[in-house]
């Protein structure tokens, strides 16, 4: 009987071409946003390119010239200048063609003009590289001018010493051999949102059971079939409905969008299984839970799909660091989280422990959701159907 | 009128959900705009250690915090200073090794850090270039026989002087506020509807209830423009939650900008865009969770595609030129230039240009509408 159960199940939900269509669209669509979004992100946002800058003179400052033209000059220049007078400056400026105008004044003194009116603007961070650039001749033409003044006769060692090269200051210790692109948690969070999408799956089969919900339950209550035969028959099926469209989206990020998810995939789909069964899990307990109409439980489904997306930084990545550090038990529990962190540190780490950690709380949260399933839906009775 | 009382009977039995979907999309608002966009913080997030102890590393360790933010971490848990360099918690790590004195003192600078970074990224290079600098004229000042102690404390003080920064870029940072709330209306209008909307329209377009309707004496049109004109309420109700919160989390700011009328247009302009993309996919989508899979497809596409979630001056000419087609660009565009937030000034034919795509849009979505229960009406479906 369990075998005609999860054979009719199975065919029930692979037939639902709308959610079953949606469910693929959704990785597929996202992921094809993400891709495009984000690809070059990285280096407008962290990497360093070519900061387009004016220099006006208002006096003449050979070393400082000669600083400007090292820095705009060779392959991996820093700095383009731009030649302008004054106007055509600030209105190349005010069309963000420029960066930054840097001033060159009598005296020495050099100051900065912008116009970056956003924080999140990319060009503040080029402003800032251009600001230390300056504060840095600055420091050290100050420190040889107090040289020069407190003891003369050192000034040429102190020269030597500032001309000297100390690219040896670092020495590098890398933490992880991982792909340290901060935007792949992105991917890392759809492919998760994608498999507890099976939470519908769950609250389908919890309705399919249950009389008083829908008259297909109805007809099955009235049957001689027993209902955890019946419940476990449709519990398996969604399983199977959830991991075979978790694993097509798995490889369509993997294959199709290329992203590189490391060098242990086979273990994705270890994560794909126990997530599925996790979702139908959950998808089962909100199915079960009260006398709430198909709707409503889809509603909350959705509910609890998309907050915890957004606490586990799909929307915005931070999210995910803040609450493991604000509110750790939420982050504990947060069933995208768990997945997120098994697929991190299948990326990140060489050590299993994490990941293991991540796949053993994800089957206790299965246990205990469908625990509480079985409870809500046993021998329940019906005085009229 | 039937149909429009029925519609607001259906979104009252179903308030539950309605209300618990707007309070998730209001908690996710409020926390996004607390984070706020730092992308481009110039003040960089490092982990320090000092294993030197002497007083010239104490010295560039008190530099590091003046001129950046050290955070706290526990050096000896390797993973979870991983994580926090993953996660930009911190954009560099770096160990003051033993030695630093003497070898400062000996003019020998080989290896007296060792770091963690994330290569190639600008912090990184900013912090090093900044240590490179103080090194260096630490290591002129005991070339010319000052102790490493002095030669630091002096290299630091000197590297502490700061230039003048003179934006010439207008703005009142009050406006920034609302602007947070008007940028990720993008995103939760769209959220909000389609769920709402969804919930309602799965009852209301159900074939059952549509052919029962339409066999009475109720004409199909006056069936689908009452539901249109319900959700034309539900829309309008959703956007002044969605306003009264900003008005209160940005501290009446919305009341006196002088930005706001503009941006109240248009708001109310992509706010029919959402209203008409919900009642399009809750065609044809079946159920609520359909409807949602697809919102969120749509919403978060749109939304990361076109500068809601991730600043428009950030993301590449490509997907730029891709976004165009998609009514949030618009929509984020004139924002940006309303508050003066992007790359591009604020021009009153642009903004104009920008409300008339949005206009082109609504108008293309409501013949998507039609065509769509026209074709649900031929197929017998509804």
């Amino acid at each position: 009987m369990f075998l005609h159960s999860f054979k009719y199940s199975f065919k029930s939900l692979i037939r639902n071409k709308t959610l079953l269509f949606w469910s693929l669209l959704f990785t597929i669509l996202l992921g094809t946003c993400f891709k495009i979004a984000f690809s070059g992100i990285t280096e407008s946002t962290e990497n360093l390119t070519v900061i387009k800058v004016a220099v006006l003179y208002e006096a003449e400052n050979p070393p400082f010239e000669e600083l400007m033209t090292t820095l705009s000059s060779g392959e991996d220049k820093l700095l383009e200048i731009k030649e302008a007078t004054g106007e055509q400056a600030l209105e190349m400026l005010g069309d963000g063609e420029l960066a930054a105008i840097i001033d060159v004044g009598s005296e020495g003194k050099i100051s900065l003009r912008t116009s970056s009116s956003s924080a999140v603007s990319s060009s503040n961070i080029q402003i800032s590289i251009v600001q230390n650039i300056i504060e840095q001749y600055n420091a050290k033409a100050a420190i040889l001018e107090q040289i020069g003044r407190e003891d003369p006769l050192a000034l040429p060692a102190a020269v030597q010493a500032v001309a000297e090269d100390v690219s040896g200051l670092f020495t590098e210790e890398k933490l992880s051999d991982g792909n340290m692109d901060v935007y792949i948690q992105y991917f890392f969070n759809l492919i998760a949102m994608s498999i507890i999408m099976s939470i519908s799956f769950g609250t389908t089969v919890a309705l399919g059971i249950q009389g008083n919900l829908s008259p297909l339950a109805a007809r099955r209550c009235i049957s001689p079939t027993r209902k955890s035969v019946s419940a476990l028959g449709g519990l398996c099926a969604a399983i199977v409905s959830g991991f075979l469209i978790s694993c097509v989206n798995i490889l369509f990020v993997r294959f199709v969008l290329d992203v590189d998810l490391g060098k242990r995939l086979p273990m994705y789909f270890v994560t794909a299984f126990a997530g599925t069964v996790m979702a139908v899990c959950i998808g089962y307990v909100i199915g079960s839970a009260g006398n709430l109409s198909e709707n409503s439980k889809d509603a909350i489904a959705t509910m609890f799909s998309t907050l915890g997306g957004f606490l586990s930084g799909l929307m915005i990545l931070d999210m995910r660091m803040i609450i493991a550090e604000k509110a750790p038990i939420i982050h504990m529990i947060n069933p995208l989280s768990i997945m997120f962190d098994s697929f991190y540190s299948l990326s990140m780490y060489d050590d299993w422990s994490r990941y293991i950690r991540s796949i053993v709380s994800m089957l206790i949260i299965s246990a205990l959701c469908f625990a509480a399933g079985s409870i809500m839906t046993r021998r329940q009775k019906y005085a009229s159907l | 009128m039937q149909a429009f009382k029925t519609y607001f009977k259906i979104a009252g039995k179903h308030m539950f959900s309605i209300i618990a979907y707007v309070a998730i999309s209001l908690f996710i608002m409020t926390m996004q705009s607390s984070i706020g966009t730092d992308y481009a913080e110039t003040r960089l997030r490092i982990a320090v250690r000092d294993l030197d102890g002497s007083a010239a590393s104490s010295r560039l360790v008190e530099y590091i915090d003046e001129n950046h933010k050290i955070k706290e971490v526990d050096f000896e848990d390797g993973d979870m200073l991983f994580d926090n360099l993953y996660y930009r918690q911190v954009q560099y790590i770096i160990t003051v090794n033993e030695g630093f004195s003497e070898g400062l003192a000996a003019g020998k600078t080989e290896g007296l850090f060792t770091v963690s970074k994330i290569d190639d990224s600008f912090a990184a290079q900013l912090f090093e270039s900044q240590l490179q600098s103080i090194v260096t004229s630490a290591e002129a000042l005991t070339a010319a026989g000052t102790d490493p102690e002095s030669a630091v404390q002096r290299a630091v003080e000197a590297a502490l002087e700061g230039i003048e920064v003179e934006s010439v870029a207008e703005q009142t940072p009050d406006s920034q506020k609302s602007y947070v709330y008007f940028t990720l209306f993008g995103y939760t209008s769209v959220a909000i509807l389609v769920v709402a909307i969804g919930i309602v329209l799965a009852v209301m377009l159900d074939s059952k209830v549509v052919h029962r309707t339409f066999a009475s004496s109720y004409s199909p049109t006056r069936y689908i423009v009452s539901v249109f004109a319900a959700s034309g309420v539900l829309a309008a109700a959703t956007w002044l939650l969605l306003m009264g919160v900003t008005a209160v989390k940005t501290d009446g700011v919305l009341f006196t900008a002088s930005t706001t009328p503009k941006a109240l247009v248009n708001s109310i302009l992509y706010l029919i865009i959402s209203t008409e993309i919900a009642v399009l996919v809750a065609f044809v989508s079946k159920s609520v969770m359909t409807a949602h899979i697809a919102g969120n497809v749509i919403g978060m596409g749109m939304a990361f595609l076109c500068g809601v979630f991730v600043p428009m001056d950030l993301l590449g000419d490509k997907v730029l030129a891709f976004s165009r087609f998609l009514p949030a660009f618009w929509y984020e565009y004139a924002n940006d230039m309303i508050f003066s937030m992007g790359d591009v000034p604020y021009s009153s034919v642009k903004f104009a240009q920008c409300l008339a795509m949005e206009g082109l849009f609504i108008v293309l979505l409501f013949s998507a509408i039609l065509l769509v229960s026209r074709s649900k009406q031929s197929n017998k479906e509804v």
